[in-house]
């Protein structure tokens, strides 16, 4: 929940900071790691049973989170992109970064975790177990 | 070959629709397709009615104006395909089956015990429901006058006519089997102008450079409406993603709980496939008129059907164009569904009566609406583009608070709840119609849809807080057990 808190926050100040026109590099990076934060927040939220916390989805959270996260500064951290500039994938490589780490990776990574996690903790004891 | 197979992608969904009305018999067929879905049908009927005739003709005309500031509207997908299951797959699945919930607001009313939550919702939910069926209605009207000629108007009549012949008589359990057809239309369509718009463009690399000789920023990591709208985008397109109700009340039709194992892996790939196409053409098109082998574009619509005449096989484009009617009539139906429950089933309960003749009266209440948002469409460019940009954003600001946190969260509270729906429909259409009507202009980087969502959470949280001493005795204990055990 704290993340949740944080995270909304975090948005809050970015629109407050386009509002009052301030030009800083700071205010996409509050916004780009607020909404990672939100996303991670509601996440963990359903990754907690009888106030315990799910130990395959909580560090599947935190990897896919926080990969997600270091995606994001990595990105906005580089130089705009030129013409002529490095290409990685057939596009410009901060482009490709991004696109790796917050759209493939977590498409790849959630499902299977998921999955993975399916059996042992999300299936509730009393649920039957059928072959899918 | 348009025409014919046109004709034919009719006729098919026409013998479905047969096929599942013969199986329709109760309200629990009509609106939950008798609580016995499989995993496929399933998966593929949440990214048909997801994915609306926007991502075959809006998205890649975006794409072609705005570049990757439009992709972040599909990136989130790689999160929200799992998170939906994750966060209310299971819990929604559980309290459908233990209650014989019909309808999100019905979920609401079981966590809050609360039918004010479940009426205020169901009016939320109608406001959004007309908007999406009315821009979806003149959608399918601009694909049947180019598949037959038949002018805006009657195939705005023709399109809402043949949907609602399936809506009407076989429900949501038409809806699902259909989707499935469509859906299968929809990913075989996408992928194969994706091959095709690659090769049109000299592979990725070469596209990659002829633009960024024109403009770097339209292929650079923001796009070239820069970070904050693209984080905005995805802001509001991740989260809000939990707040669509199309999509969570399908957990209600799931045969059992253990299909769900599977469900983000199979949605994934098939979202995938789908929004192929919604990249592809947009840098592809760009690209050639970049080199002057095409035109430039009238408008960024004209993006995929100037490339379909131009680049595309004759059996493919028709293909094409079956794929957009069919992405555009899955998500009508999902939405007619949706609405007729609102009005048969959750204002009655909020006003403590108790629904009658579900079947019969759903039935006309999916006409009235289909009605009215075919009439609504023909108003084209006025008030239908007003109604048009509501629909997500009031979804995703009154339901996400209360549905994704609610469920699971057991300090969240009626007042809570109450409060965040009221916000969120206040602001969404408040600040809608303020920058709709040019009387609000929001400075580029924000979203009234992002502002909203924000506030509704706020909200929704702070007054929780408030008066958390209320929420233990606001939860039933088998709702209680529900949230607890997942």
């Amino acid at each position: 929940m704290i993340v949740l808190v944080v995270g909304l926050v975090g948005i809050v100040a970015a629109y407050v900071g386009i509002l009052l026109g301030v030009a800083s590099p700071a205010v996409p990076m509050l916004m780009a790691l607020g909404s990672t934060a939100v996303l991670a927040g509601l996440a963990q939220l359903a990754s907690v049973r009888r106030g315990r916390a799910l130990p395959v989805l909580t560090r599947t959270v935190r990897w896919v989170f926080g990969g997600m996260a270091a995606g994001f500064i990595a990105v906005l951290l580089l130089p705009p992109p030129v013409a002529g500039g490095p290409l990685l994938l057939g596009l410009p490589r901060a482009t490709s970064i991004l696109l790796l780490l917050v759209g493939a990776m977590p498409m790849v990574v959630l499902p299977i975790a998921y999955a993975r996690a399916f059996d042992t903790e999300v299936m509730p004891a009393e649920e039957p177990r059928n072959d899918a | 070959m348009r025409e014919l197979m046109g004709i034919a992608y009719f006729a098919i969904c026409a013998a479905i629709a047969v096929w599942a009305t013969r199986r329709t018999k109760t309200a629990d067929d009509f609106f939950v397709a008798g609580r016995g879905v499989g995993l496929v049908p399933f998966a593929i009927a949440a990214m048909a009615s997801t994915l609306s005739g926007f991502a075959f003709i809006g998205g890649p005309g975006l794409v072609y104006g705005i570049g990757m500031t439009a992709v972040f509207i599909i990136l989130p997908a790689g999160v929200t395909n799992t998170l939906g299951a994750w966060v209310l797959g299971t819990r929604m699945h559980r309290l459908g089956r233990a209650r014989g919930l019909l309808t999100v607001p019905d979920a609401l009313a079981a966590r809050y015990r609360s039918p004010a939550a479940q009426g205020l919702s169901a009016v939320a939910i109608l406001a959004g429901v007309i908007g999406y069926v009315a821009t979806n209605a003149l959608a399918l009207g601009v694909v049947i006058d180019a598949l037959f000629a038949t002018g805006l108007g009657p195939g705005i009549w023709i399109g809402t006519a043949v949907t609602l012949a399936y809506s009407v008589s076989g429900g949501i359990l038409a809806g699902i089997y259909t989707d499935v057809f469509q859906g299968v239309v929809m990913a075989v369509a996408s992928t194969a102008v994706f091959l095709v718009a690659l090769d049109a463009g000299g592979g990725l690399p070469a596209i990659t450079r002829t633009i960024e000789a024109a403009d770097p920023a339209l292929l650079g990591p923001w796009g070239t409406r820069g970070a904050m709208t693209a984080l905005s985008f995805f802001f509001v397109f991740a989260v809000g993603s939990l707040g669509q109700p199309q999509i969570a009340h399908k957990y209600y039709m799931l045969r059992d709980l253990a299909r769900l194992k599977w469900y983000p892996v199979l949605m994934t790939i098939a979202m995938l496939l789908a929004q192929l196409l919604f990249v592809g053409v947009g840098v592809a098109v760009k690209a050639l008129v970049v080199r002057g082998e095409m035109a430039p574009l009238a408008s960024p619509d004209d993006a995929t059907p100037q490339f379909l005449l131009r680049f595309v096989p004759v059996v493919l484009s028709a293909l094409v164009f079956a794929g957009v009617a069919a992405a555009i009539m899955s998500t009508v139906n999902s939405f007619l569904s949706i609405g007729a429950a609102a009005l048969t089933h959750d204002l009655p309960r909020a006003l403590g009566r108790e629904p009658i003749r579900q079947l019969t009266i759903g039935r006309l209440w999916t006409v009235v609406i289909a009605v009215l948002a075919a009439l609504l469409a023909q108003q084209a460019g006025l008030l239908v583009a007003f109604l048009g940009i509501l629909g997500y954003g009031l979804f995703a600001s009154t339901l996400v608070p209360a549905l994704a946190i609610g469920l699971n969260w057991t300090g969240a509270t009626r007042e809570g709840a109450l409060s965040s729906i009221a916000t969120g429909l206040a602001l969404t259409v408040g600040l809608e119609w303020l920058v709709w009507s040019k009387r609000l202009t929001v400075p580029q980087g924000i979203t009234v849809t992002g502002l909203t969502l924000v506030a509704s959470l706020l909200v929704f949280l702070w007054v929780s807080w408030l008066t958390r001493g209320r929420a233990a005795a606001q939860l039933d204990d088998e709702v209680r057990r529900i949230l607890e055990d997942g």
